[in-house]
């Protein structure tokens, strides 16, 4: 009894577990009425709505569908958040990128800036222009030479590699110097 | 084991060290001589470089180039080549040329203009063009950052 006594007053502190709680109502479904009323009345009405079954199915089938609907209305606002939130994290990655290169043109003359797309285009223009003039000059002369490409090789050689051509033999690699020995 | 991963996560530190040290370098010219009123100073950024015009509008092959330049900037002196100015504004060029590992890549003459280009990769997409003249009357440094290949910077000055 005072075993009993001792988890009902656990059980008001909310401090009994399942299996303290199910000894709790084993004892109070064989007690008659007397001492524990309240207890024996509230896990009497505890068991009794356990039981409560939903008689009419199509009411249970709605609030299945009901809440099987919620449910996907939910996924479906989450996804959209996601879908939204990825969004506009790319938007404002691509402008931040944007916004760190600099984009500006501009020309400090005598200490003062101005911020002209044109004039900086054109001072730096002039300025290659007359930078590269010596080195244009100096490639268009070496043109020419292009031209010389085949001449580059001696004629003693040339003679010698067009003969073994001439009689198929594969010993490109050796050069009859004898005509440049005899020079 | 442990030591080798020391041993290069250092020398990866110093190489990205250097690397930034020695950009800042030209950033450096840049700055001293961009204020300075004898010179005019040019900045154009990626974005801007829309510089179809500077290398010859109707080429497509320039523009391809240009389209890899990612920043230009342009310093120009008017003053005599022999002025002390001019020895100065070199000197400092030169210190930034030897300082880093520039490689000449192409040098001539012409009509009293000398010019002299140099070239440093600091990354696999990422070279540093310098190109610079001198003359009786007109002093130019040029820098170009970008992806540039030097045949790319050839065909651009044959054109």
């Amino acid at each position: 009894m005072n075993d009993i006594n001792k988890l009902l007053d656990k059980y008001w502190a909310g401090e009994t577990n399942l299996e303290e709680e199910r000894i709790i109502k084993q004892y109070l479904s064989q007690q008659q009425l007397g001492a524990n009323n309240v207890e024996k009345d509230l896990f009497a009405g505890l068991d009794a709505a356990g039981k409560i079954h939903l008689s009419n199915p199509s009411f249970e089938t709605n609030l299945r569908t009901t809440l099987l609907h919620k449910e996907k209305q939910n996924h479906k606002r989450l996804f959209h958040i996601l879908t939204y939130s990825a969004a506009a994290s790319i938007i404002l990655a691509v402008g931040l990128f944007n916004m760190n290169q600099k984009r500006e043109a501009y020309v400090v003359e005598k200490g003062v800036r101005y911020d002209d797309m044109e004039k900086a285009i054109n001072c730096a223009d002039q300025a290659m222009s007359e930078a590269i003039a010596p080195l244009k000059q100096s490639m268009q002369s070496l043109q020419p030479i292009k031209g010389l490409e085949g001449s580059l090789t001696p004629s003693y050689k040339k003679n010698s590699l067009a003969k073994k051509d001439s009689e198929n033999i594969h010993t490109s690699n050796v050069y009859d110097d004898s005509a440049f020995n005899k020079r | 084991m442990s030591k080798l991963k020391d041993i290069s996560s250092l020398i990866i530190i110093s190489l990205f060290l250097s690397l930034t040290v020695q950009a800042q370098t030209i950033e450096k010219i840049f700055g001293k001589y961009s204020e300075n009123k004898s010179f005019r100073y040019v900045s154009i950024s990626k974005g801007m470089i829309n510089l179809a015009s500077l290398f010859g509008k109707e080429d497509a092959g320039n523009n391809a180039m240009i389209s890899r330049v990612d920043e230009m900037k342009v310093l120009t002196l008017k003053a005599k080549r022999k002025s002390n100015k001019t020895k100065a504004f070199f000197s400092d060029i030169e210190k930034v040329i030897s300082s880093a590992p520039f490689e000449s890549l192409m040098e001539a003459s012409e009509n009293g203009v000398h010019t002299k280009v140099y070239s440093r990769v600091i990354k696999k997409d990422k070279t540093d063009i310098l190109i610079f003249s001198k003359s009786d009357t007109v002093q130019h440094f040029i820098w170009l950052n970008g992806n540039i290949s030097v045949a790319e910077l050839q065909k651009m000055i044959k054109k």
